[in-house]
């Protein structure tokens, strides 16, 4: 019915196996703007994504494309309609020069001989237009990730494309590559094309984009103009660019729809014991991290808070051995010297990884099995493993986290996401560490179980252990935690001491970098 | 300054440090014994190599695809026995007796792409580690290669041209030399040139650009192992003019030899970009080893110690190079 | 100790396997009137021991998702070594310690290149393979000959040939107490946990704090070790070293692992399996002799059931997922 809007989306729905990822979404993107899409870890962002651009397939509502009914079976299919993606993992093959990165898949060939393109030209003028610096004959593994992004954009518009996602694209660029990158979404736009970004950095909306939709627990929060969110009421009063102030509060804003209304629930405070230092990290700085400095003290919670890509499971990984750094770090008051996992572990550190199926679980091996794997010494007997032992073991975790399972000898691997996460949960608790780090410990999993999680770390922090908890989930870091760090863009914003009636709004605009 | 960084850049280039060890290894030999540089020993060497780089050329392209052929020696070894056995009994079952040499060269390279045919159906339809699948292959092959005539060589009644081809000359060259010559330029064609060499690259690099692009793997991998199949079966026919025998227990270890002489041509096992050059060199720098080590009258057992070193030595380095090259593009990447 | 054997969950292909063996049995009983004589069953275990033995250790390679390629190459290379020592005078207990540590350090050379370097396993180990091989021939030939038969002390002989009670070759006494061994390790040691968690996630193996190396290393060098002492032994039985035993033990020892149901991509395997897996292989190959079908076919056969295997295997995994 009008021209203007080129994606409608209306009630669209998506379900995987007991999980309701998209619960009816609204909204429009505008022929030829800069729509930027938001929202934290499973909210629903990346699910609609790949419905648009054919990864999956909707399970309800309607999703329509120049007005017509648009319901790709493949990610091919929206290509060839006209939607493209630009992936975090660039689809270049290094070992290629430009030229055959562009043609790859559409050669013109005789007799199996590739000639030159006649479209070639068309996507060099492309190239050109975007960056001139590119030549054909360049070998790809010699351009930078920015110029790779640009044969990527031109590939994708040699088809005649008119929605171009682009998923994370600046999350590998360096400052001067960003700004390139943002001129070629210019003049992107300029040529017509609608581009749906999407960006953990919320600063970048304000410098690119023309509307943004927030997304939050799969559902659509809301869709406003960038101007509507910096305060302007209409856009012919917007100037071009925003000052520091704006952005920043334009930014808690979002962060505020991302975020939601905060039910600070009953926070308990745990015994800390504030005159034993455990932990103390004194001016770490590496790739991701600038200048990190926070205590840990015996019995206390301490959380981690910040939007994705702030740096949070960086600064575990720091912690636990696996990244280098520059600065200080002691444990207990002696300088941490490893520089592996097993240093960490030695010093009285354990951790419960982000990704539990690339970095947790044992699949193939029984409840059993991996609980004890992580401290071998509590099932062993005179050398050796006993059986009864680690049956006993395993009977007391899968009680205690009441972990549902057929026995214990079930295979990790055929569990739900949230008894799954248990396992590892056990695994690292089983460690008996003195400190405790675990990196977004409820994610995937049912409330109930949530709940009974949290309820452990509560009873290990009174036991006297000392926790990090790292964690994108608000309400989980203020239900929980004694202290809070809040971090954005590899900085601790803030540290705070939480209370009954913490104030959301202020951690808000931290995280959000204001 | 770009350009000169350019113009120097094949310094670093593996191929380039791989000739230079070829170098070095020449100069070492020619200087510890006078048997070593001559012509007619260089004539040998290259002799020597034939087999090994004509059918390198065709697992290079396969390796590229993270792909491998173990079957290529005992393929060698079965067509080596059926083209003998063919022109001296033709085909007794069917009552046809001796075949000339082109049609009995003709079946014998139908066979060879039938088992490159199999290799492929394990690796594409059944989803075998090219490791087993080959594996299995390849003592299917070698079994029939020597039930071809009980386990026994073929070593009399070979029909008059039968040895032209293996030891002949045109115009002071050998056959050989040409066939090596040409298996290079067309396979280095077929790399840079031809679809088949460029989705080669597309899928060992990168798959999922390769499968954004629409591209095929499972016909690729499968036309690849024809080839390779092929290129085998040619080498047996080679290997039996050569000899003036079918022997069924030729090409034992044949396998290992090509992989090794293809990844210290700097085609990684993980897949990814290779050259036939760096292959062709490779075969070169393991036949120079035995040649000039057997000149030195080192006992010729070194050369397989030789071998063993020299493979963990170039895998060591190879994967230093690529670690440090894609280092320096992280770098150049991400300064902030 | 547990009180009742309990097969592990995941090795439902074991009944298979001994329903395979049975059918093998009864076949060949019906067909073969010299196949259940006493003299072919011992037949059968001689062959099939020094697999065994072998790929008691190379199984568990394989479980953490890598392999030995160089295990017969590292027998062939003891082999010689130590009929080398004894005949020159070296006391034979003495030269079979040396041997191990000997045979040992290949493995621990595998271990450091797969482990420490990471260099794919088949690269690593075909250049120990290549270098074992070429000083096995080395050394035979600082002897004076192809082989090392004359001149070895009347004593050589005496362990390979030593029966227990009379009636028990000690390979056989071997097989058992290996098996046993590594039954033990498998189900009661950190080193047989570890193994298989490293084979199934290495990742995550490495953020539990286990020292995947260190495993890595300890295997290595168990299958270096027991390639290295079947090589005394087996040069003890016949009295004479040779270099080019080993040829090709290392793709038999592939396919008896494969056979027994573990998994190239690691995380499952046991040495159940490995004993099953090497008696298909020693029925197969004495059926077909026993038939008096020629010795060639019997590689065509290796080669299918080796295919077979696999698909067997991939399929069993898919009917679980």
């Amino acid at each position: 019915m009008n021209n203007d809007v080129i994606v409608e989306v209306r009630g669209l729905t998506k379900e995987f196996p007991g999980v309701k990822a998209l619960k009816g979404v609204d909204f429009d993107i505008k022929r030829g703007s800069v729509h930027c899409v938001v929202g934290e870890n499973g909210a629903g962002k990346s699910t609609f994504i790949k419905i648009l651009t054919g990864a999956h397939r909707r399970t309800g509502g309607s999703l329509k494309y120049n007005g017509k009914d648009f319901d790709p079976k493949s990610i091919r299919e929206a290509m060839d309609n006209g939607i493209s993606v630009l992936y975090q993992e660039l689809n270049v093959v290094d070992d290629l020069t430009t030229e055959e990165n562009l043609t790859l898949g559409k050669e013109n060939t005789k007799w199996g001989f590739i000639r030159k393109s006649e479209g070639l030209n068309k996507t060099m003028d492309i190239i050109r237009s975007l960056d001139d610096s590119i030549e054909l004959d360049m070998p790809v593994d010699q351009l930078s990730v920015a110029q790779k992004q640009v044969i990527e954009i031109a590939k994708a518009l040699s088809t005649d494309c008119s929605v171009l996602v682009m998923d994370e694209p600046t999350a590998s660029l360096s400052e001067d590559e960003v700004r390139r990158l943002f001129l070629t979404v210019k003049k992107l736009k300029e040529q017509g094309i609608t581009i749906v970004f999407i960006s953990h950095k919320l600063s970048e909306i304000f410098e690119i984009g023309d509307y943004v939709t927030v997304f939050r627990d799969g559902e659509m929060i809301g869709t406003k103009s960038v101007p509507e969110i910096a305060g302007y009421d209409d856009a012919a009063g917007c100037p071009d660019t925003f000052d520091d102030a704006t952005v920043a509060e334009a930014c808690t804003e979002l962060v505020r729809m991302m975020i939601g209304k905060v039910i600070v629930q009953e926070y308990v405070p745990s015994t800390s014991d504030y005159s034993t230092k455990l932990l103390e990290v004194k001016n770490v700085n590496n790739r991701r991290l600038k200048n990190i400095n926070f205590e840990l003290y015996k019995g206390e919670i301490l959380g981690f808070y910040g939007l994705v890509g702030a740096g949070k499971t960086e600064v575990g990984r720091v912690l636990y051995g696996i990244d280098d750094y520059e600065g200080e770090i002691s444990v207990n008051g002696k300088k941490a010297e490893y520089k592996n996992v097993i240093g960490a572990l030695d010093a009285g550190l354990a951790m419960v990884p982000e990704e539990r199926r690339v970095d947790g679980i044992f699949g193939q091996l029984s409840i059993r099995a991996n609980i004890p794997l992580m401290r071998m010494d509590s099932v062993m007997n005179s050398g050796l493993i006993s059986r009864i032992k680690e049956n006993r073991l395993a009977d007391k975790f899968m009680n205690m986290m009441s972990v549902a399972a057929k026995d214990r000898e079930q295979a990790v691997a055929f569990l739900s996401g949230g008894n799954q996460q248990k396992v590892v949960i056990a695994k690292c608790l089983n460690r008996d560490a003195d400190i405790i780090m675990l990196d977004e410990p409820t994610r995937g999993v049912d409330v109930g179980a949530k709940e009974e999680i949290h309820e452990i770390i509560r009873d290990l922090a009174n036991e006297g252990k000392s926790i990090i908890v790292f964690s994108s989930e608000l309400p989980e870091i203020t239900n929980l935690c004694d202290r809070i760090v809040l971090m954005h863009d590899g900085n601790v914003g803030e540290i705070m001491k939480n209370q009954k009636d913490v104030d959301v709004d202020h951690i808000m605009s931290v995280v959000a970098g204001g | 300054m770009a350009n000169k960084t350019n113009k120097l850049k094949f310094l670093t280039h593996p191929t380039f440090i791989l000739f230079l060890v070829f170098v070095a290894l020449n100069l070492f030999f020619a200087f510890s014994t006078p048997r070593f540089f001559k012509l007619s020993n260089y004539m040998n060497i290259i002799r020597q190599s034939t087999m090994i780089m004509i059918v390198g050329c065709g697992c290079t392209f396969l390796m590229m695809t993270e792909s491998l052929d173990l079957s290529v020696g005992s393929n060698l070894a079965l067509s080596c026995m059926v083209y003998s056995f063919l022109v001296v009994f033709g085909i007794p079952g069917l009552g046809i007796g001796p075949l000339p040499l082109w049609a009995a060269g003709i079946i014998v390279l139908i066979i060879g792409g039938l088992i490159g045919v199999l290799n492929a159906v394990l690796v594409t339809r059944f989803d075998f580690e090219p490791f087993i699948a080959t594996l299995g292959v390849m003592y299917i092959g070698r079994g029939l290669a020597l039930a071809t005539f009980d386990g026994k060589s073929i070593r009399t009644g070979f029909p008059d041209g039968f040895e032209v081809i293996g030891n002949d000359s045109i115009l002071g060259v050998p056959y050989l030399f040409i066939f090596v010559f040409l298996a290079i330029v067309i396979f280095s064609i077929l790399h840079k040139k031809t679809l088949l060499g460029k989705h080669a690259i597309a899928i060992g690099c990168n798959k999922n650009a390769a499968f954004f692009s629409g591209l095929n793997p499972k016909r690729i991998v499968t036309r690849l192992y024809i080839i390779t199949g092929c290129l085998a079966a040619f080498a047996g026919i080679l290997t039996a003019s050569r000899l003036e025998h079918g022997d069924p227990r030729t090409g034992t270890g044949f396998e290992f030899t090509v992989l090794v002489a293809v990844l210290l041509g700097g085609t990684p096992l993980s897949g990814g970009n290779g050259t036939i050059l760096g292959t062709v060199i490779g075969a070169l720098i393991i036949t120079v080893l035995g040649n000039g080590l057997n000149a030195m009258d080192i006992l010729k057992f070194w050369q397989i110690v030789f071998k063993g070193i020299i493979l963990i030595g170039a895998i060591v380095l190879h994967s230093q190079l690529r670690a440090r090259r894609r280092n320096a593009l992280i770098a150049a990447g991400t300064k902030a | 100790m547990t009180g009742k054997l309990r097969l592990p969950r995941f090795q439902s292909q074991l009944p298979i396997l001994v329903g395979i063996i049975v059918i093998m049995m009864i076949f060949l009983t019906i067909v073969s009137p010299n196949f259940l004589k006493a003299q072919n069953f011992s037949n059968i275990l001689l062959k099939i021991g020094i697999y065994i033995l072998i790929a008691s250790a190379a199984n568990l390679i394989m479980i953490t998702g890598n392999l030995d390629l160089s295990v017969g190459a590292v027998l062939a290379f003891s082999g010689i070594l130590h009929a080398y020592m004894c005949k020159h005078g070296i006391p034979i207990p003495l030269s079979i310690l040396i041997t191990c540590l000997a045979a040992m350090t290949w493995g621990v050379f595998n271990g450091f290149t797969v482990g420490k370097l990471r260099i794919v396993p088949v690269v690593a180990t075909l250049g120990t393979m290549y270098m074992a091989e070429g000083l096995a021939f080395l050394i035979a030939r600082w002897d004076g000959g192809t082989n090392i038969m004359l001149g070895l002390p009347g004593a050589y002989t005496r362990l390979g040939r030593y029966m227990l009670f009379g009636k028990i070759p000690i390979i056989i006494v071997l097989v058992v107490i290996v098996a046993a061994i590594f039954l033990f390790i498998e189900k009661k040691t950190k080193l047989g946990r570890f193994s298989f968690a490293i084979g199934d996630n290495r990742s995550a193996a490495e953020l539990s704090g286990i020292n995947v190396t260190k495993v890595i290393i300890i295997l290595y060098a168990l299958s270096a070790l027991l390639a290295g002492f079947s090589g005394i032994l087996q040069s003890s039985r016949v009295g004479l070293a040779a270099p080019n035993v080993g040829r090709m033990m290392e793709t038999y020892v592939l396919i008896v692992c494969v056979l027994g149901g573990t998994k190239m991509s690691g995380g499952r395997g046991s040495i159940i399996g490995v004993l099953l897996g090497a008696a298909i292989i020693g029925l197969l190959e004495n059926g077909l002799n026993l038939l008096g079908i020629e010795h060639f076919y019997q590689e065509v056969a290796r080669g299918l059931l080796l295919i077979i295997a696999v698909i067997a295997q991939k399929n069993s995994k898919s009917v679980k997922s």
